[in-house]
């Protein structure tokens, strides 16, 4: 999978490393260090989640308390949907009836 | 995605990835001079320098196709890569993994079998790996009263997560001073240690003492009598009340209580101020008169504001 340098990562967002180095400390951001290597390196999914990490702190003006709860609610939500549209694949490569029956469960009463 | 030197819009208008958009224009401005074909009617190659030029200054002049370009959105002739750069486009893919929390959802293998089963099977692989990354450092500032700095003593804080933790102040400490306690600061991800919790110490004022080095200053108010026939009085320090002898003819001096100060070597100085005396009396006046006759004072003999 291609992946970028620190540098080019700043490059590309126009920021200094030290505000990516403040957000691979926090955890908020974590590029991959290969065995033997030492230098970080970021995937197309690291850039945008840095570019989302600017527009939090930069275009929102959030601080770094309130950014740390943004960041945790939004994994949560990406969590929650990763697992129900593998529950909901899970479901539909099922046969028809078990598939009608699961889908009445879920409509009926007390199960929504 | 490499960019060629031919293709990179930034290296055809000459400028760096940082550049403002006015350093922009007047690149632009300046490579249309040396590139537009009327303006080098013999030079064949000049019209399609001009179009790459053209095609880059596209794409760098309008502030939000500059910014999908540098994401990766767009290419260099401005058509979409089918790249996003948006956060949620990619946090539903493989390699966030390391990002996406089950925080959310925890409890339900506690309440439902069929949920128990289900993370169960796949346990190995969700938990993301991601890097070990120590915790930031946190920053407090604390006002701490000035005996406590000067003999030291624990003042009680609370960290970021609302727990108590104390703060041992050192003897002697100054003002600024910064005090780092080791794995307060904020936790780790993947399983990296805590960052630090730095402290820098404000020191409040005190009514009575003051501070000039290792030294500590007091000032007395004393009677005239004190200064003139000597006596002992009671001066508080930093370790309790002492005892000071004011000798006999003293003065308004400024006296030395060895090893009252900032320990170690740092001394309290009493100034001693005397203050007037509240009601004259006339066998004071007399008796004052007299001496006056009998020892012709000069105090500003040799003083220079006369």
């Amino acid at each position: 999978m291609p992946t970028i340098t620190r540098r080019q990562l700043c490059e590309e967002l126009h920021v200094e490393t030290a505000r990516i180095d403040v957000w691979i400390s926090a955890g908020w951001i974590r590029p991959v260090v290969a065995e033997g290597e030492g230098a970080p390196r970021f995937t197309a999914a690291d850039a945008a989640r840095a570019a989302f990490l600017l527009s939090l702190e930069r275009d929102m003006a959030l601080d770094a308390e309130t950014m740390g709860t943004m960041l945790s609610l939004v994994d949560q939500i990406h969590g929650l949907r990763a697992e129900l549209m593998r529950l909901g694949r899970a479901v539909e490569a099922q046969p028809e009836p078990v598939r009608r029956q699961i889908l009445e469960r879920y409509s009926g009463p007390g199960g929504r | 995605m490499a960019r060629t030197e031919t293709t990179d819009p930034y290296k055809l208008l000459g400028v760096a990835r940082g550049a403002s958009q006015e350093e922009i224009r007047k690149a632009y401005r300046r490579k249309v001079k040396e590139n537009h074909p009327d303006l080098h009617p013999g030079d064949a190659d000049a019209a399609e320098r001009f179009k790459a030029i053209s095609a880059a200054n596209d794409i760098l002049s309008d502030p939000e196709k500059r910014v999908r370009f540098d994401r990766g959105e767009l290419d260099a002739e401005g058509h979409e890569t089918g790249r996003s750069g948006f956060w949620r486009d990619h946090a539903e893919g493989a390699d966030a993994g390391a990002y996406r929390s089950s925080a959310g959802f925890d409890d339900f293998a506690d309440a439902s079998e069929f949920f128990a089963d289900m993370f169960g099977r796949r346990a190995g692989a969700r938990g993301g790996s991601g890097m070990k990354m120590r915790g930031a450092d946190m920053h407090y500032r604390v006002e701490v009263d000035f005996r406590t700095a000067a003999r030291g003593g624990k003042v009680r804080l609370s960290n970021a997560e609302g727990a108590g933790f104390d703060l041992s102040v050192p003897e002697g400490c100054e003002e600024g001073q910064v005090i780092r306690l080791a794995g307060l600061g904020r936790p780790g991800a993947g399983g990296g240690p805590s960052g630090d919790a730095l402290v820098e110490i404000a020191i409040r004022p005190d009514p009575l003492f003051r501070r000039e080095g290792r030294d500590i200053l007091i000032e007395v108010p004393v009677s005239i009598d004190e200064v003139v026939t000597g006596a002992r009085i009671d001066v508080p320090t930093l370790d309790g009340t002492v005892k000071l002898t004011i000798p006999r003819g003293a003065g308004a001096k400024v006296l030395r209580l060895r090893g009252k100060g900032i320990r170690p070597g740092g001394d309290q100085l009493v100034r001693l101020r005397i203050a007037a005396p509240e009601a004259v009396d006339d066998e004071l006046v007399e008796a004052l008169e007299a001496w006056r006759k009998r020892a012709r004072p000069d105090p500003r003999r040799n003083w220079g504001g006369a």
